[in-house]
């Protein structure tokens, strides 16, 4: 019975996957088509395809980016069929790619495939793929018959959610030479920077579904839960992850850092204080950081953070009431977000073999 | 289908809120939060209090140290392979 049961969520599991990465090779075979009808220069086409190809090597090892599973999941739970959203999720993909660059630019890590390149020119593709070409992929909805106003409104969205965005990156960045930043501060943070970027993944996808809004903003507010609770955990797997901390080598006031520097006192907030204005520097004392941070309990923190936007979200699809089998991807999405160990009963099948 | 159970958003985001902002909340939550929440007056229904007393049962007897050992086993989790960022 046992061995039954894993092989049924073997399959599910093995099926999920591959629906997955089907939905990617759909977006990425559009972006294709898409850049290769602009009309510029093909050495600038394929300047933009570039970061394309970053995205898609990353897809192979995790097909799961929201950009382009949210809008696509959204739609079909909302009308049945998530094909009309292509277009959409291919401007939702463009932004995060365009956004990704530019965040890996401010960090000083690019990825290799840009090594070649001069960094004017990432600085360059990034501009363009987060500020441009979502437009252009919108105006495809147009072929289909998408009335006029409602294009209208995917593009102000994407404006408004770009410039929130905007905003949290900008306290991302001057967070590091503040010299109290608070636990509010910095979940606000999170939520602009990130949170909002999944809220216009999903609502994107509600927009073209449907006119109602309650709808839209239920499916915008499961976004930004489902945005914020990724971010949360990936800013754990930074400061824990294998290798030197990005975050901590540049100085970033993330929230299990804010954390400790909230909890601890005397002698070991001062030592923290010291070795994060050192770990800038080198690697070093990364280890002695997150000793400390254990010391606070940063990680059960963030971990009930977490938890509490993990539970939001679940509310907030739960009102969308989503159609299946969208709503259980859907579900699917967010159940895998948590810094929670997995119930053992719950846990992939392969983990077991 | 089974309807699964949740918090009431209200709870949900006052919980939020106190995490973030009351350093006494945060200082008690995290070793007893069913306690912690009842002397600041939330009155959760059973449902809701299983759903926090499932979230501290599986976090209560582990310090960070465990937590991320248990993680560090997954992948994409804290210590495992990264996976697709967003």
């Amino acid at each position: 019975m046992r061995l039954a049961v894993v092989s049924k969520s073997s399959e599910k599991v093995r099926t999920d996957d591959t629906l997955m990465r089907e939905r990617v090779e759909r977006v990425y075979t559009f972006l294709d088509e898409l850049i290769a009808t602009l009309p510029v220069p093909s050495s600038h086409r394929e300047l933009l395809q570039v970061h394309l190809g970053v995205g898609r090597k990353r897809a192979e090892v995790g097909p799961k980016a929201s950009a382009i599973h949210l809008p696509l999941l959204v739609q079909a739970a909302i009308t049945g069929d998530e094909k009309p959203a292509l277009p959409v999720a291919g401007a939702c993909t463009l932004l995060y790619l365009g956004v990704d660059l530019f965040d890996s630019i401010l960090d000083h890590e690019l990825p290799p495939l840009w090594h070649a390149r001069d960094s004017g020119e990432a600085d360059l593709a990034a501009a363009t793929l987060f500020a441009t070409l979502p437009q252009l992929s919108i105006a495809r909805l147009e072929e289909h018959g998408t009335p006029p106003a409602r294009l209208w409104t995917l593009a102000n969205l994407f404006a408004d959610s770009l410039l929130t965005m905007s905003a949290g990156q900008h306290e991302d960045l001057v967070f590091p030479n503040l010299e109290n930043v608070s636990l509010e501060d910095s979940r606000t943070m999170v939520e602009r920077k990130s949170g909002s970027e999944n809220a216009l993944f999903a609502k994107a996808g509600a927009v073209l579904a449907t006119k109602d809004p309650f709808t839209i903003e239920t499916y915008a507010a499961f976004g930004l839960c489902l945005g914020t609770a990724k971010q949360l955990v990936d800013d754990v797997r930074d400061i824990w992850g294998e290798g030197a901390s990005r975050d901590l080598l540049n100085g970033k006031r993330t929230l299990p850092i804010v954390h400790a520097l909230s909890t601890l006192r005397g002698e070991q907030r001062e030592r923290l204080q010291k070795l994060l204005a050192v770990a800038r520097e080198s690697a070093e004392n990364h280890d002695e950081v997150r000793a400390l941070l254990a010391a606070a309990g940063s990680v059960r923190y963030t971990a009930f953070i977490v938890w509490l936007y993990q539970q939001r979200a679940r509310n907030h699809l739960a009102t969308a009431s989503p159609q299946e089998p969208a709503g259980r991807e859907l579900r699917l999405l967010l159940d895998q977000v948590s810094l929670l160990p997995l119930h053992k009963e719950t846990q992939p099948s392969n983990q077991r073999i | 289908m089974t309807e699964t159970p949740q918090i009431r958003e209200k709870a949900l985001s006052a919980l939020t809120t106190l995490a973030l902002n009351d350093e006494q909340f945060r200082g008690e939550a995290i070793y007893d939060l069913e306690g912690t929440l009842v002397s600041y007056g939330f009155s959760l229904n059973e449902q809701e209090m299983q759903l926090v007393t499932d979230f501290h049962s599986r976090v209560a007897n582990m310090n960070d140290e465990d937590l991320l050992e248990e993680l560090n086993s997954l992948p994409g989790s804290p210590g495992g392979p990264r996976g697709l960022h967003g």
